[in-house]
């Protein structure tokens, strides 16, 4: 056999490989998915919960409700931002006391919302 | 569109699990007989594969989807390999249990006859490069392009490995007389 031949030969054994049965792989990926998926739901309900009961902690339900209210009727985005301007211009920082439980809240939310964004 | 492009679809707007599970069952043969020639053991092969069709599922929105998703497979399966390299920072030892008992190959593999059984012993003997390209290039389909992007190796290096390998696995073949018995 010559050379040429030889590598013919090689080629053609070469491009049938021999493939690797199933066998339940494809199963066994499908639960790693779910159950990414479920801890996935779970952590986002948790923060999402827990910042929930900050907020209910910090302010009065009623007041909670009057601040959603309010986000819902500025969710256009010039509203928003003439909003958020206004908001700046007139902000006074001598009248500024933060208190441990809003500071506390203000941490709890950042950590709520940064875990919401970090994939599981 | 395609069914695999369909499917890619499903998965992306409604992060559908059974449209990406039927991904998995598209393309989990030929991963899984890449990564078994890289790794020489069936046990870390198919971990590695899981891994490689979660990190898929996980990362399906940076697929572009202009380029080959199966090559796109096969590059997180190539990466997922490399970091295990690293992480254990050891060569990978060929198991008894890879080559030489019959009755797992059966057990393993769809169906293979002994000149793919002789090829798979032979490739044992390549270094992981030489067996990537090759894999790639002879048993995948792939142009020493598509390898070389892949691979992430220049297109050179994928020619000279393939090359070599090639020479390696002919001398091993002649020997063994597994080319005489494919002829």
């Amino acid at each position: 056999m010559n050379d040429n031949s030889e590598f013919d030969q090689l080629d053609k054994l070469l491009a049938q490989p021999a493939m690797i049965a199933d066998r339940g792989f494809t199963e066994q990926v499908d639960q790693s998915f779910r159950k990414l998926k479920t801890s996935r739901r779970s952590i986002f309900l948790v923060a999402g919960l827990c910042w929930f009961a900050l907020m209910i902690a910090v302010v009065s339900p009623q007041a909670l409700y009057e601040d959603l209210l309010t986000m819902v009727m500025t969710l256009d985005a010039v509203g928003t931002f003439t909003y958020l301007l206004e908001q700046y211009q007139t902000f006074d920082t001598s009248k500024l006391q933060a208190s441990y439980t809003s500071i506390a809240a203000i941490v709890f939310s950042v950590a709520a919302v940064i875990s919401m964004l970090v994939r599981v | 569109m395609n069914e695999e492009g369909s499917l890619i679809l499903r998965t992306l707007t409604h992060r559908d699990n059974d449209a990406f599970s039927a991904l998995v069952r598209m393309h989990q043969n030929k991963i899984r007989a890449y990564l078994v020639r890289l790794c020489r053991n069936y046990d870390l092969a198919d971990d590695l594969a899981q891994e490689t069709f979660i990190t898929a599922f996980r990362k399906l929105e940076t697929f572009k989807g202009a380029g080959n998703f199966s090559g796109w497979l096969f590059k997180i399966a190539h990466n997922s390999f490399l970091q295990h390299l690293r992480k254990t920072k050891r060569r990978i030892e060929i198991t008894e249990q890879f080559t030489d008992q019959q009755e797992i190959l059966t057990e393993k593999y769809e169906a293979i006859s002994t000149e793919q059984i002789d090829i798979e012993k032979a490739l044992t003997q390549l270094n992981p490069d030489e067996t990537a390209t090759i894999t790639l290039s002879h048993s995948f389909g792939f142009s020493h392009q598509e390898v070389s992007d892949i691979l992430n190796m220049p297109l050179g290096s994928v020619k000279s490995n393939i090359s070599r390998g090639k020479t390696k696995l002919k001398e091993i073949l002649t020997k063994t007389g597994g080319l005489e018995k494919a002829s």
